[in-house]
């Protein structure tokens, strides 16, 4: 049975590195903070998978000690980050991120993180990659929100945000340990429930990433921004399962630079017909979509993918490879994150080709947030990446990172100011804003089913290449999938721990819901920018250089536009 | 293939028992595949973690065939036996407590200290 309802001044959803930015955040102004995450503390999120970089500016990261001096600024990086992303980011997210991230790998440094060297990826104009460790950043966080207070909840699934005279007043959710659901009141609610990449069925990204926070952010009455925009990663491995969604061809590949070759089924070097002077060597997008194009046009592999091959390449260059891509990050035994690939690697020297194709990898659009990181509802705020708006429609490497330390901060500061300054809500207000106790009826034995249509749809509507037919039929098939997840979510039973059937039932509800978002502004943007890429609109058209916002009324989705933020 | 996962008996979660099943071949796949399956077709009360998927978490490990892995990137194969990798901080069947909060939760009025 449980108990009254606990209040606390700041509920953070989340416990990647924009929870743990903000939570430290908002405890330092004094503020009793409570982190409740689906997965354990530190070990869950985007922020586990990094072994990559934070993106800083030439001169602050000369200033930081980490390199000699090479002609950048902040001025300049703040250009790339606008034309990266088409010049449809929010001129006030993207100054700040790029303003004030270098305090924050500086306070991180002094903390003990260790910068493994300095990264130039493409889109950059100077070498501005901090390359980290995201498992490192993490238990620097964790330790430091500890020290300030922070109180967390391990595996807590929230989701609802209480709202009550246009405030958010508290959050509820399933404790998948002990099986019950609870009702937490709070000052004020962030979201830093990181992406949803798991709406696509191959996709780089940690598996509770399903868009519970554009879900929870609709529901509560906050805006989504630009949510067409998802960025892919080329050049996955398609199979089999155990390395399903893995980007190692791409970073043994053209990211690292040997000059692997992409044929189509009948080994034509395609990448010919799409960047005859680049090649393989072409923008990430570019790659992505000519490997698309083939397999939609009849030319693919038996996987939905095309081939990788080094076989025109000796068999010796690749060992030689470890050597110079930096050796923390790939070993001379082919072990590479937590996989083997020896024999992989093997293969590829036979002369094997591997099978691959674009990965579902981040999502630039979001929670529409103001530069106090606040949303549309007073008391509610999101940071890191499920906010939108600041990478337009691209985002460049390491700009994430960038990002989740930045908007942390910030949300944690104004969420600590409006808990400290406004009325506490009663717990009797709240016991009655708490969503009714579900039914004890009703069987949802398929709910990973709809979890997999939503995604397949998506596949079929939302890849890297967009039509209107196929964004028609998307925007068609996902209601009924929205509806049969809301209404298996009404008779959920919550009745023991770690119930995978309540879990995939909400995840279904979250993935439907983000990707019904995700199409209506797809449909509504008629032309190509960024990561939005129209087989019948090829071309950028600045009529369409706004803003799209989606609201929720009623169940119903709202698009409109909106002039970028300047 | 069949796989054997030693668990708590979901009517009486203080005893563990070993619950055998068949698994259809899917090719080279993961114990976390494995029991992703099991919990979907089989029994949804099958606890087991699952986030990164590519052995950068650790917080899938578990004990197969009696040495200590992280199920997501350890291929799954006829035979094996799963268990939580140790009891004291045993969460739910292979789930074990790794969270780096362990000592800064928060608890609900009704819980024991
Ligand atoms: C493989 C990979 C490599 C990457 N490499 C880089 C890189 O090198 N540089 C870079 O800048 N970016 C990189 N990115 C992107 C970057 O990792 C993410 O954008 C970033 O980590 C997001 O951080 P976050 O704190 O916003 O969210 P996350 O780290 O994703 O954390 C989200 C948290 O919210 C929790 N959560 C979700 N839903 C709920 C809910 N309903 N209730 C409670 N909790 C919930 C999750 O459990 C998790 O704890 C990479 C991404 C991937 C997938
Ligand atoms: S799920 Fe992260 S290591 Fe296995």
């Amino acid at each position: 049975m449980a108990g009254s309802i606990p209040r606390v001044d700041v509920v953070v959803i989340g416990s990647g590195a924009a929870g743990l930015v903000a939570a430290q955040e908002a405890a330092a102004h004094g503020c009793s903070v409570l982190v409740l995450s689906k997965g354990q503390i530190g070990r869950s999120g985007a922020t586990a998978t990094i072994t990559g970089d934070i993106s800083v500016d030439g001169a602050t990261i000369h200033d930081l000690g980490l390199s000699r001096k090479s002609g950048d600024s902040q001025d300049r990086f703040y250009e790339d980050t606008l034309k990266g992303g088409g010049y449809l980011n929010d001129r006030r997210l993207a100054q700040a991120m790029v303003s004030n991230v270098g305090s924050e790998v500086s306070s991180l440094m002094a903390a003990g993180l260790k910068v493994v060297g300095i990264g130039h990826a493409p889109g950059h104009r100077f070498p501005r990659g901090v390359l980290v460790s995201g498992m490192q950043m993490l238990q620097l966080l964790s330790k430091k929100a500890s020290a300030a207070g922070v109180k967390y909840r391990d595996e807590f699934y929230v989701t609802d945000i209480l709202r009550e005279n246009g405030c958010a007043v508290g959050v509820s959710g399933y404790d998948m340990r002990s099986g019950v659901r609870r009702t937490i009141a709070a000052g004020a609610v962030i979201i830093a429930a990181g992406g949803g990449g798991m709406v696509h069925p191959f996709r780089t990204v940690p598996e509770e990433l399903v868009g519970d926070g554009y879900a929870l952010a609709l529901q509560a009455g906050a805006a989504l921004i630009d949510m067409e925009m998802i960025q892919f990663l080329p050049c996955c491995l398609v199979n089999p399962p155990l390395w399903r969604g893995i980007q190692f061809p791409w970073i043994i590949g053209p990211q690292s630079g040997t000059r692997a070759w992409l044929l189509n089924k009948y080994g034509e070097r395609f990448m010919a017909r799409y960047d005859a002077e680049r090649m393989e060597m072409s923008t990430r997008d570019i790659v992505s979509r000519a490997c698309v194009r083939e397999v939609q046009e009849g030319r693919g592999g038996p996987g939905g993918g095309v081939f990788m091959s080094w076989a025109h390449l000796p068999q010796d260059i690749l060992d030689f490879l470890p050597q110079w891509y930096g050796k923390p990050l790939l070993r001379g035994n082919w072990h590479w994150e937590g996989f083997d690939f020896k024999d992989l690697v093997a293969r590829i020297k036979q002369g094997y080709a591997v099978e691959v194709a674009p990965a579902a990898h981040f999502m630039m659009g979001g929670v529409h947030i103001d530069e106090r990181c606040e949303t549309a509802l007073h008391g509610l705020f999101a940071c890191g990446e499920v906010a939108g708006g600041v990478h337009g429609a691209n985002r460049l490497s390491g700009n994430a990172c960038t990002q989740f330390l930045v908007q942390g901060r910030v949300a944690g500061r104004a969420a600590a100011e409006v808990a400290k300054a406004e009325p506490v809500v009663g717990p009797q207000t709240l016991r009655d804003l708490a969503a009714p106790e579900p039914k004890k009826s009703g069987s949802n034995a398929d709910a990973y089913v709809l979890l997999e249509k939503a995604q397949s749809i998506a596949n079929a509507g939302l890849n890297v290449v967009r039509s209107s037919d196929d964004l028609n039929a998307a925007r068609d098939a996902i209601r009924s999938v929205v509806e049969e997840a809301q209404n298996s979510c009404a008779n959920l039973v919550f009745d023991s721990s770690y119930n995978r059937r309540v879990i995939d039932t909400l995840e279904a509800r979250s993935a439907a819901m983000t990707v019904e978002a995700m199409v209506l502004s797809a449909i509504e943007r008629q032309e190509s920018r960024g990561a939005h890429y129209r087989d019948d609109f090829p071309e950028p058209d600045d009529r369409y250089l706004r803003h799209g916002i989606i609201t929720m009324q009623r169940g119903v989705l709202n698009y409109s536009t909106m002039a970028i933020n300047g | 293939m069949r796989i054997t996962l030693v668990r708590n008996d979901p009517q009486d979660p203080a005893t563990t028992r070993r619950y055998d099943y068949e698994l259809p071949d899917v090719g080279l796949s993961s114990i976390s595949s494995a029991l992703q399956l099991l919990s979907r077709t089989k029994d949804s009360t099958i606890g087991y973690y699952l986030s990164c998927r590519r052995g950068m978490c650790a917080c899938c490990v578990v004990r197969a065939n009696g040495a200590i892995c992280t199920a997501c990137v350890t291929p799954v194969v006829d035979g094996m036996v799963i268990e939580p990798i140790r009891q004291d901080i045993q969460v739910c069947d292979t789930v074990v407590d790794l969270s780096m909060a362990k000592d800064h939760q928060f608890a609900f009025e009704d819980e024991a200290p």
